[in-house]
């Protein structure tokens, strides 16, 4: 039967470790000597010459790990390693120094040896530790099972975000700057600014990722029933009604941002409310969610972050778009992954693909013949480079700008948002007609005050959100 | 063969009986109609029938195989009980035996809590056995935390035998099965008889010595051969895999010692 390296053959290594500390310490004691008991004298020569002889044995365990097919068990050599190291190699190291330390080479020593056990002590724990808590908090699923419901899971939450109307999303962003949406799931509540409004009910409410939730001012404290070890099938089925209740809620139309007033009952807090799962895990602003959001978080190639800021207030608005291929394409044919349903636009029309190091993400071209569209201009410009056009008023080629970009954004100067292009000469669609030509990097030094404008690329590719883009582009001109 | 019985609409495995030993001595000492389980049989078996006055007369007889049954059955009722009183260790045993623990001789088990993923079995394999690992750790089902990675089993009738056109692959006198290389002419059938997966084509030689490499001598033409776990037969050690096991995860039992880890399992996991 299955025996841990603790445990090996009756815990033989740990009895002979600790009667090897027990003899050297009694040893140290009962030792006849007139001087004091230092590392110079023949006890001290005897306890360091069997302590570092105990040091290659220990050290000898990692070439028996890279040997197989002799050498006897691993295991064995492990729980040697383990009780010699920490019990009897520090025992004699401290008495072989007498305890005798101060500013010299011998302290050094005596205290990188002490590193090296303390961290054999972390590993033996991790060792220890972590595959029961793995598997306690896998349950009996398998892991193949387990990635593949959470996929589902998340392309279902991408869907459900996908209808969202855009003022959810507004309201999302202006939570936290720095990370939208995330945070507040990710349950760092103290740190993570929220939108408090009392309430009739005396209650505060805060909204994150499209989700509008009840939360009570003590929600942010952990729940002793949330914990992070329970299965994280729980925090599947969890996830999975919160996502019904923003669906439900997605139906009703109703916009959020208004608020909801005593007369008018919220049929989000109703729904919430009454559906017990939340109840008793604590709203979905608990710890649980950590878990499942970490590993979709991981196993997520990129989040393409999309911003605009107010010209009037100089609010930054987020938008998270998740990309989990490593190629997004874009374009009307119905094998992209964003469709639009625009006839302007080509069957396949742009590909946005991570780029490297620091550089956020970058758009390619795909071979449209009238170039890449946005926001009814039909070029890509960096928000440096229309910064720079905004300043000279006269235009330029595409080009890359900068590598330390941290988002996608697609900009167009002061002005003169939502202008069409004219449609393009034989000459210029010919020249367009060429793969991967146009490459958008983004810029770090985003959102300074008033400094631009620009409407959300992100909400042109939601067909929902498509009349509303058109009206706000009519408005600005 | 597995000892059920019904409770409800469910089965409950109360007891398993391997190759070699009494079935169901607790029904049989009560008499005819008390017998209570149902018998499956794990692996093709075959039964005769014995008229039960006569098989009585037989036992009767002999007062030494009369005492030893009874003691047998004592032994049977306790672990009847035994399993029983956990549900887990039923389903745990329904789960092992779905997937080829009957009629195992030798099969991997990787206890889940213990396991650290390092991988030390996987390459303990394929550094033994010429750089292709025979066993796939993370491939398999689990449950309550015990994993049955992709490796053989040692089934007691290979369904990898069944079909070898040049007869290459025998059978030590302890189980093991094993894949001549030599005589193996790739046919691949016995992958394809497999029920668990475990045999695999490859090349036996994948890393070229320096001079086959200077004639550009092209391994990947080379006809491939079935290869699988054989126990490493050859190592004075034992298999690999487990000794290579840092944290004693990794084990190999026999299909009789099936049941004693059920229930152990089905304990500790409560």
């Amino acid at each position: 039967m299955h025996q841990s390296f603790f445990s090996y053959r009756r815990y033989r290594y740990a009895v002979r470790a600790g009667a090897l500390a027990v003899l050297a310490i009694l040893a140290y004691v009962f030792c006849p000597l007139r001087e004091p008991k230092s590392g110079g004298t023949w006890l001290g020569y005897t306890l360091g010459t069997i302590g570092a002889l105990l040091i290659v044995y220990l050290a000898w365990y990692g070439v028996r790990r890279r040997t197989f097919g002799s050498g006897g068990s691993a295991s064995g050599w492990l729980s040697a390693h383990v009780y010699f190291g920490f019990r009897a190699d520090a025992a004699l190291a401290t008495l072989h120094c007498g305890f005798q330390f101060g500013w010299n080479v011998h302290t050094a020593a005596y205290v990188l040896l002490a590193l090296v056990v303390l961290s054999g002590a972390w590993g033996t724990y991790a060792y220890a530790r972590y595959p029961s808590l793995i598997v306690k908090q896998r349950g009996n699923i398998s892991r193949a099972e387990l990635v593949e419901e959470i996929y589902q899971l998340d392309g279902r939450a991408l869907r459900v975000a996908s209808v969202l109307p855009a003022d959810v999303h507004d309201l999302a962003g202006r939570l936290d700057p720095a990370h939208a949406g995330w945070r507040e799931h990710l349950g760092d509540a103290p740190r993570v600014r929220r939108i408090h409004r009392a309430d009739s009910r005396g209650r505060q409410q805060s909204v994150a990722c499209g989700c509008r939730i009840r939360a009570s001012a003590r929600s942010s404290k952990r729940s002793p029933a949330a914990s992070p070890r329970r299965p994280i099938s729980n925090e599947i089925a969890k996830m999975h009604s919160l996502l019904d209740i923003v669906a439900a809620q997605s139906q009703s139309r109703r916009p959020i941002a208004k608020g909801c007033s005593a007369s008018e009952p919220d049929p989000v807090l109703a729904l919430s409310s009454s559906a017990p799962v939340f109840r008793a895990a604590g709203g979905p602003r608990g710890p649980h969610h950590r878990g499942v959001f970490l590993l979709v978080r991981a196993m997520r190639f990129r989040v393409l972050r999309w911003i605009r800021s107010d010209v009037a207030t100089g609010n930054k608005q987020y938008r998270e778009v998740v990309v989990q291929t490593r190629r997004l394409t874009i374009g009307r044919g119905s094998d992209q992954h964003l469709q639009i349903a625009d006839p302007k636009v080509f069957e396949n029309h742009a590909v946005i693909r991570p780029g490297r190091g620091r550089e956020g993400a970058v758009v390619v071209e795909a071979l449209t013949p009238s170039g890449v569209v946005v926001n009814g201009r039909n070029r890509l410009v960096s928000i440096a480079e229309s910064r720079r056009r905004s300043a000279h008023r006269a235009g330029g080629a595409d080009r890359r700008a900068g590598a330390e970009g941290r988002a996608v954004h697609a900009s167009i100067p002061h002005g003169r948002a939502g202008e069409r292009s004219p449609r393009p000469s034989a000459r210029a669609v010919a020249q367009r007609f060429r793969p991967q030509q146009t490459v958008l990097v983004a810029d770090a030094s985003l959102g300074r005050r008033g400094h631009f404008s620009s409407r959300p690329m992100a909400a042109a590719l939601y067909q929902p959100l498509r009349p509303l883009l058109r009206a706000s582009c009519h408005g600005a001109e | 063969m597995t000892l059920a019985r019904s409770a409800g609409e469910r089965e409950v495995i109360v007891s398993y009986c391997a190759a070699g030993n009494f079935v169901d001595l607790v029904g049989q000492q009560s008499g005819v109609l008390a017998r209570t389980v149902t018998a499956k049989a794990t692996v093709a078996s075959e039964a005769i029938s014995v008229e039960y006055a006569s098989f009585c007369d037989v036992t009767a007889a002999d007062k030494q195989l009369e005492r030893e049954m009874q003691r047998e059955a004592k032994l049977q009722l306790a672990e009847y009980t035994k399993m029983q009183s956990a549900p887990e260790a039923s389903q745990l045993l329904s789960f092992l035996f779905q997937h080829g623990l009957g009629e195992a001789t030798n099969v991997l088990v990787i206890d889940e809590s213990l396991c650290v993923g390092c991988d030390q079995c996987e390459i303990a394999c394929a550094s033994t056995h010429s750089g292709v690992s025979r066993l796939d750790r993370k491939a398999g089902p689990s449950l309550f935390s015990l994993h049955l990675p992709t490796s053989c089993r040692h089934c007691e009738h290979p369904h990898c035998m069944r079909d070898c056109p040049p007869n290459a692959i025998h059978r030590m006198p302890n189980g093991e099965v094993f894949i001549n290389n030599d005589t193996c002419i790739g046919c691949a059938n016995c992958e394809e008889n497999c029920p668990y997966g475990v045999i695999q084509m490859a090349d036996v030689d994948p890393r070229p010595g320096f001079l086959k490499r200077l004639l550009k001598k092209s391994t990947a033409d080379a006809a491939k051969t079935a290869v699988k776990c054989d126990m490493c037969k050859d190592l004075k050690t034992g298999p690999a895999c487990v000794a290579a096991c840092p944290t004693g995860a990794a084990i190999r039992i026999h299909a009789e010692d099936v049941p004693k880890l059920a229930r152990r399992r089905a304990t500790t996991s409560q």
